[in-house]
């Protein structure tokens, strides 16, 4: 009977290890996406308050080449969160303006290192006035993420084995009843149908011996 | 069903619920040690942006008690920055001059503002102590999905870690003595006695047999003797106990198709929400053809080459063997999947769908050849229905998972699963089919003289293309194309979208049995059909009231697997009634065959049909006007019946007909 059982572990293992893999891997990937999403609407923030200032120097007539108020502007923002590597307000034609942070964060491609937003400035017209890139770490944030995934790894793998011996435990339970009851049946435990019809028809026949030895 | 697969399914449900349950919580704490410090990182910019377009009114002259629209930007902070609950700005005695939203016990941020106005004011932001758990109880609806789906999944696979000998044995026994309990004694088909369980059903039979053949023999004497008092009793014990009868006969080996068929049907029902998407974000411009029916290009070649090639993949998959068919279909869906996960243009994910359609087509007549190969006429309708069951489960499971799966890991790499779930389904084939099962030759020759004749009847003609075809037309078109194109676009995701196209399959799966037992019963199929068809039908006008509430999009799709549920195995039951009037010139095999036939030009046509009109009139009026040729042609249909009436014939068809309502 428990061979039977635990022929179940092997479904069990492959049904439930999907099931908690899927689940597990819902858990993290919502936590996860949450997480990069709160960092990125954070940025989105910072890239809005720079677009304040510049929309407003442009509405009073300030060309923002000559908004010399924006570079300490960027140092205190970069200063102020430890994630940003830098700002830049970049001119329609590819010239930057004004940047906070290294040369080198500023000028070259975003790498695999960081991540990077943007919004463009328009003016009452809806003419591009300046491009605004907010670039920000990348491992601080995905090293904090690597180690939640692992956290919750920690939890499903032994979850998902406990589960499925559980399951293989439970198809034990179910399988012993099933037998019991069948045993019961075939060893004549109990007084069943059989042996009510098997009475009736005996009952029968014996109207029948008689006669048939006289 | 046999309630030792729902026990097992049950225990597997509670199990699962218990430890994805234990991981959702410990995922709800984890998650506050790594979102709570960035919400407050979040509060501290907001804080200082409040506190930035503050001071600027007050280094221009604006007192801090007198600053207007405040308090609908501090509103606007807390709305659109989730995690936030509370900001307020307070003056140097901790009074609040401004705030909006709720103040909680979770301080998030203090800054103070920098003009010399503003000395001693401050913003002050509060955060959302719930959030964290949120964004984890918030996936629950998935997770429970996942669980629904596992204990499906586990119900239709249990029988794999038996055997099927094994398993049959254990439902062998189950089933004798649920008759037991009955009262009922008729003998059971032997069992493999391999096991435990085989054993015990050995022993139970021969103690069955001892009575049965000692009334046998009871019974023979009384009738050499003529003792009719002696027969009428045993007559009565017979009437009582069903003594001497044989149950009715199961299909054992037919069980061994459901596993590599329900996986296989997995896999192409996992792509069904996100395939238009992705055809969409794939497809490039054809000069003379609308965007949306280049979109449906794809769709119509599969369901195109599915419908060619089942007639003719009959007499192919009995020469080549079931199992190897089974196995090539496999093969080349698994091919087709992948290939179209690497696809990069609208014509090689046309081919890779090609290649897919000629996996299914393999894989489906492969199956439903099994079926026959393994059952005699008795056992048929129980060996379709384990055919049957196999594709709607699967047909409910995919979608949601499908979508959730595409949410999370992107589409490419769930079609690549589908690849990998048509894998599994040939290791399964290759497991479980036997290698030598015998053949039965059962393809319907179908000649173009049966054609003529039967679309010669006008009663038939109507019910094959006022009914039928546009019944496969709204399915496919609606459920299959528009929807997840228009419920995308209304914003939502994958994931939201695989549970709407759940609705049509629970529908089917829970109302057909319903409606076919009501059917049987009812002397006027035709008035059934029409109502279904117009049920249907109304159901597209839904859209006239609210094409952009997915729940009334839900109502939409739930109208129409009423509407179809209704009408689909009375649908099946006329084709019988009415071929019945060609006096035999026609076989009933074959006269279903043209029926079927019909069904799969309707469902390529569906999104052919659905492309044009969407192109032309927009997601709500194209509904409305599919709508509205259903209603129209279940009207007609059942007007010419009226005009035509005659008399019935029997034909029971339901457990095709079900898989044929969710088959496209």
């Amino acid at each position: 009977m428990l061979k039977l059982a635990l022929r179940t572990l092997p479904l069990f293992a492959v049904i439930v290890g999907f099931a908690m893999a899927l689940g597990a891997y819902m858990n993290y990937s919502g936590v996860r996406s949450a997480y990069l999403d709160l960092i990125a609407s954070r940025m989105h923030m910072v890239l809005d308050d720079v677009a304040a200032n510049v929309e407003s120097a442009v509405s009073v007539g300030i060309p923002p080449a000559e908004q010399t108020t924006l570079p300490a502007l960027l140092t205190r923002l970069v200063e102020a969160d430890p994630l940003i590597r830098s700002i830049s307000v970049v001119a329609p034609d590819g010239e930057v303006l004004f940047g906070s942070g290294s040369e080198a964060d500023r000028t070259a491609t975003p790498d695999a290192d960081s991540f990077e937003v943007g919004r463009t400035v328009t003016n009452d017209f809806g003419a591009p006035v300046v491009d605004l890139h907010v670039r920000y770490d990348r491992q601080a944030p995905t090293e904090k993420i690597d180690a939640f995934a692992t956290a919750v790894l920690a939890d499903a793998i032994p979850a998902g084995l406990l589960a499925a011996l559980a399951g293989s435990l439970a198809a034990l339970l179910i399988l012993r009843r099933l037998h019991g009851r069948a045993a019961r049946t075939v060893n004549h435990g109990i007084v069943d149908t059989i042996d009510i019809a098997n009475r009736e028809v005996e009952k029968l026949g014996e109207g029948v011996a008689p006669e048939r030895a006289s | 069903m046999n309630s030792i697969r729902i026990h097992l399914s049950f225990a597997l449900v509670l199990v699962l619920v218990a430890v994805l349950a234990f991981v959702s919580f410990r995922t709800a704490d984890r998650a506050e040690g790594l979102i709570v410090p960035e919400i407050g990182q979040k509060a501290e910019t907001a804080g200082r942006s409040v506190a930035s377009l503050v001071d600027r009114a007050l280094d221009v002259g604006i007192p801090l008690d007198r600053l207007v629209g405040i308090e609908a930007y501090l509103e606007n902070v807390v709305e659109h920055n989730a995690g936030l609950s509370y900001v307020a700005i307070r003056g140097a005695t901790d009074s609040v001059l401004y705030s909006a939203g709720e103040a909680t016990s979770l301080a998030g941020a203090r800054v103070p503002l920098a003009s010399p106005a503003g000395e001693g004011a401050y913003v002050d932001i509060d955060l959302d102590p719930a959030y964290a758990s949120n964004i984890v109880y918030k996936l629950w609806i998935d997770l429970a999905i996942v669980m629904v789906v596992t204990a499906l999944v586990a119900l239709e696979l249990v029988y794999i870690s038996f055997g099927v000998g094994v398993y049959g044995a254990i439902e062998g026994m189950e089933l004798r003595l649920q008759s037991l309990r009955r009262g009922d004694l008729s003998e059971h088909t032997p069992v493999e006695t391999g096991s435990v369980f085989g054993e015990l059903a050995r022993r139970f039979d021969e103690r069955l047999a001892m009575v049965t053949a000692r009334f046998r023999s009871l019974l023979e004497t009384a009738r050499t003797r003529g003792d009719a008092a002696l027969e009428a009793a045993l007559a009565r014990l017979k009437d009582r106990y069903h003594l001497g009868e044989v149950f009715g006969a199961s299909a054992v080996t037919v069980v061994a198709i459901r596993a590599p068929l329900f996986v296989f049907m997995l896999a192409e029902e996992l792509t069904r929400p996100f395939l238009p998407i992705y055809i969409q974000r794939l497809a490039s411009p054809i000069a003379g053809l609308s965007p949306e029916v280049v979109i449906s290009l794809p769709m119509v070649v599969f369901l195109a080459i599915v419908a060619m090639a089942q007639p003719i993949l009959g007499t192919v998959t009995e020469r080549a063997g079931r199992r190897r068919s089974l196995m090539t279909g496999a093969a080349l869906g698994a091919a087709g999947y992948v290939a179209t996960a690497f696809a990069y243009d609208l014509i090689g994910l046309t081919l890779a769908r090609a290649v897919t359609a000629v996996g299914f087509a393999f894989v489906f007549v492969a199956a439903q050849g099994f079926v026959i190969d393994s059952t005699d006429t008795r056992q048929r309708a129980r060996g379709m229905a384990v055919f049957v069951g196999a594709i709607l489960v699967a047909g409910m499971c995919g979608p949601p998972i499908g979508g959730i799966l595409a949410d999370r890991i992107g589409m490419p790499a769930t079609f690549v699963l589908a690849g990998l779930f048509a894998a599994a389904s040939l290791v399964l084939a290759a497991l479980s089919l036997p290698r030598a099962a015998k053949v039965r030759k059962h393809v319907p020759s179908i000649h173009w003289r049966d054609f003529a004749l039967t679309l010669g009847s006008v009663r038939l003609s109507a019910l094959f293309f006022l009914c039928a075809l546009p019944a496969k037309v709204i399915l496919v078109a609606v459920c299959f194309f528009l929807v997840p194109l228009h419920v995308e676009a209304l914003g939502n995701d994958q994931a939201t979208i695989g549970r709407m196209l759940m609705i049509y399959p629970l529908a089917m799966v829970v109302l057909v049995p319903m409606f076919a037992s009501f059917a049987g019963k009812v002397e006027r199929r035709t008035a059934l059909v029409t109502g279904g068809g117009l049920l249907a039908g109304a159901g597209g006008l839904l859209m006239l009231f609210g094409a952009d509430n997915i729940y009334v999009i839900a109502v939409m799709l739930l109208v129409l697997g009423v509407g179809q549920a209704l009408s689909i195995t009375p649908q099946s039951a006329l084709v019988g009634e009415f071929g019945a009037h060609l006096n035999g010139r026609v076989s009933e095999s074959s006269l279903y065959g043209i029926f079927r036939l019909v069904e799969r030009v309707g469902n390529a046509l569906g999104p052919m049909i659905a492309g044009a009109l969407l192109g032309l009139y927009g997601f709500s009026t194209t509904v409305v006007l599919i709508g509205i040729c259903v209603a129209l042609g279940a009207v007609v249909f059942g007007l010419t019946v009226g005009l035509r009436s005659g008399p019935e014939h029997n034909a029971d068809d339901t457990a095709d007909t079900a898989a044929e309502g969710n088959i496209a």
